[in-house]
């Protein structure tokens, strides 16, 4: 098993870093091909949730930790941060009829994550929100 | 900045690197900013130089989407690569784009 954590200010300019550091780190564990690309693209849109609207409004310093834990046959990926309670389980498919009269914009991301990863864990806790993404891989 | 190209009655887009948040908004302004500019052209995105693209670069295709089709303007896609198309096809997108394999299909 091997763990690896970083610390991304919570900026759009940080996605790409998170892009980076999500390829590097399974491509140096053995992931590769489909499992690989739907792990940066999961870890893309859990990142770009935090950023977008975790710290709406809110001034100090924003910032996550994601931490990679490759095990034999699956990988975690969980994300730390303290802004604003997200619950990806409980963000509604998006509609794709509202999207195009420009009722309601987007609702990709989360739908993307559910589809790409075998299973979505969050818990909030004393102004800190975990959400673990797990991916089975094959060894 | 966007490189682009007229045809006929198309403006023709070519969009590149990673399509994520980072770039989306840039990216999105550049195209309503042509839009503006060729008010009655339809657009043909080519999609070959998109090496990644997230729900970010989804929601700029859905958004020209839609102001072009309120001016009765076409938009179309074409050299989608595999992993941009999967991204399509997960979220069931595919059937709501006009899709070409080429830029040469996609002009006819």
């Amino acid at each position: 098993m091997s763990r690896i954590k970083k610390e991304f200010v919570a900026l759009p300019s940080a996605i790409p870093q998170v892009h980076d550091f999500v390829a590097c780190t399974l491509r140096e564990n053995g992931v590769v091909g489909a499992p690989k690309a739907d792990l940066v693209l999961a870890c893309d849109e859990a990142a770009t949730n935090i950023v977008e609207h975790a710290y709406e409004g809110k001034g100090a310093k924003p910032h996550f930790v994601l931490a990679l834990t490759c095990h034999k046959n699956c990988v975690t990926a969980t994300f730390f941060d303290s802004g604003r309670s997200f619950d990806p389980k409980a963000i509604a498919e998006p509609d794709i009829g509202k999207n195009l009269a420009g009722v309601k914009k987007g609702g990709y991301g989360v739908f993307l994550i559910r589809k790409l990863v075998d299973k979505i864990v969050y818990s909030a806790r004393r102004r800190l929100n975990v959400t673990r993404l797990v991916k089975e891989v094959k060894a | 900045m966007l490189r682009t190209k007229e045809v006929g009655n198309y403006i023709v887009a070519y969009l590149k690197g990673r399509l994520d948040v980072h770039i989306s908004g840039e990216i999105e302004k550049d195209l309503m900013l042509l839009s503006e500019k060729n008010p009655e052209s339809d657009f043909v995105l080519n999609l070959e130089g998109i090496e990644y693209m997230s729900s970010s670069g989804l929601r700029v295709l859905v958004a020209l989407m839609r102001h072009l089709k309120s001016k009765s303007r076409k938009m179309k896609l074409c050299n989608m690569n595999v992993a941009v198309k999967k991204i399509f096809e997960v979220v069931e997108l595919m059937d709501m784009f006009d899709i070409y394999p080429s830029e040469e299909d996609a002009l006819k």
